[in-house]
């Protein structure tokens, strides 16, 4: 497989075709890392587009000093942090009415029941509410981490900032979200009708 | 309580192995840090739970016109069996459109269309556009160049349609100054002839490019469209009778 470092040297001598190849390899990352970010799907299918569509423009500005992952990253984060600004909130997570149970028993994996599907979805759907309410920092620091692999120092180098900070943030975050998973209680196993199976509703009876 | 960053090294197992074992020393005798530790990792466990949604996304960049670029949808980003529908589908439309290809050329520029829903008049091809200026342009230049070497040899009488030798000539100043007019005028008279043709090449390559990628959009979009409707519409009707079956199997 030629390596992203091959394909921007041909990108940049104006082969499309290789710069498309980057797109395909590097499109459901930077979707992920968006959506994760911002919490919504169509704003996050939107920053991806646009950090590709950017990404391209500047090509010739990218110098190979970073990874070319890295550098899609920061245009990607630099796009979360516009997104977030414009929309001014601090709850950004989607926050579902309910579950439909036939779209989510289409999710199943063979060996699981439809209890422990409605089981990992919410416990999916808590996590994203607990990491919505976390700092933008602490959050971005965890995604990082957690979903893309980075090392201490890339995630440093990527949000400008010391190693020390980077450490601070993710301890902090995985604190406040401990304390938020420890919050939320352990639903029943049995399956209910469609709309009433939100997990914090639960919380507050 | 020990150092959060280390802490943090530890748990991402980014510590020496002489460091890690150091902490798990302190870890045996440390209640704090053992539930913060695990604690934690519980945290981390959770974290893998949460699945950002899937949706097609096949974006690819197109060039537009001149040096624009915009986003556009990769076509091909279906399912195998819809991918190979839609492949089967292209080919019959990119023949349909091959087979009503429209060359027209005006004092307006040569313009190519394409399209399913026209019935087009008896075409030109390219090539035979191509081929019917360039003779126009070689006969143009032998009576130019035939011009130019009766001229040079001091004859001045012209016709419409060729050089003949013929009344005496006045002078020799006039007869230089004619050939340094005639001489501009070929030049002007090519460069006007090449500049019209690379720039009827380019607006015939652009116009077909542009309607090439809307024509690929539309079918992908398309496509697209009834694969999603398909999927959910089966998806569906099979997660329901999967949920019957089981509800059926735990009243027995």
């Amino acid at each position: 497989m030629i390596d992203d470092e091959e394909l921007v040297a041909r990108s940049r001598g104006g082969d499309l075709d290789s710069f498309n190849q980057l797109v395909l390899r590097w499109e459901r990352p930077i979707y992920a890392l968006a959506y994760r970010v911002i919490g919504r799907e169509e704003d996050a299918r939107d920053v991806a587009q646009e950090t590709f569509l950017r990404a391209f423009r500047a090509l010739g500005g990218f110098k190979g000093q970073a990874k070319f992952s890295s550098w899609l990253y920061r245009i990607t984060l630099n796009l979360c942090r516009d997104w977030i600004r414009r929309e001014r909130r601090s709850n950004i997570a989607p926050v579902p009415e309910g579950v439909d149970i036939v779209e989510l028993a289409g999710e199943a994996t063979p060996t699981e029941t439809i209890e422990d599907l409605v089981s990992r979805k919410q416990l999916g759907e808590a996590v994203a509410r607990a990491m919505a309410l976390l700092p933008e920092e602490q959050r971005t620091a965890i995604i990082l981490k957690e979903y893309h692999g980075l090392t201490f120092q890339e995630i440093a180098d990527l949000l400008d900032c010391p190693l020390s900070t980077v450490k601070t943030r993710l301890y902090q975050g995985l604190t406040v979200l401990r304390r938020h998973m420890q919050q939320a209680p352990r639903r029943e196993t049995s399956t209910r009708p469609s709309g009433s199976l939100d997990p914090i509703a639960g919380s507050t009876n | 309580m020990c150092d959060k960053e280390l802490l943090i090294d530890y748990l991402y197992g980014e510590l020496a192995t002489r460091e890690q074992e150091a902490f798990d020393r302190h870890l045996a005798s440390c209640a704090d840090c053992r539930d913060e530790v695990a604690g934690l990792r519980g945290a981390r466990t959770h974290l893998q739970s949460w699945a950002p949604p899937e949706p097609e996304l096949g974006f690819q960049i197109v060039r537009g016109i001149g040096r624009s670029v915009t986003m556009s949808r990769r076509w091909w980003g279906l399912s195998p069996a819809w991918g190979l529908a839609a492949a089967a589908m292209l080919v019959g439309a990119v023949s349909a459109a091959i087979a009503q290809v429209e060359v027209t050329a005006s004092a307006n520029g040569i313009s190519v269309r394409t399209g399913w829903n026209r019935t087009v008049a008896p075409a030109t091809t390219a090539a035979a556009v191509d081929a019917a200026s360039s003779a126009a342009l070689t006969r143009m230049e032998t009576r130019v160049r035939e011009l130019e070497a009766k001229l040079a040899g001091g004859t001045t009488t012209l016709t419409p349609t060729s050089l003949t030798p013929g009344a005496a000539v006045t002078s020799r100043t006039s007869d230089a100054e004619l050939l340094r007019i005639v001489r501009r005028m070929i030049e002007q008279s090519e460069e006007r002839q090449q500049t019209g043709f690379a720039e009827r090449v380019l607006r015939v390559n652009s116009d077909y490019g542009v309607a090439r990628r809307t024509d690929l959009d539309q079918v992908g979009r398309r496509m697209d469209q009834i694969q999603r409707s398909t999927f959910d519409t089966y998806q569906r009707t099979k997660t329901l009778e999967d949920y019957v079956t089981l509800r059926v199997g735990l009243q027995r």
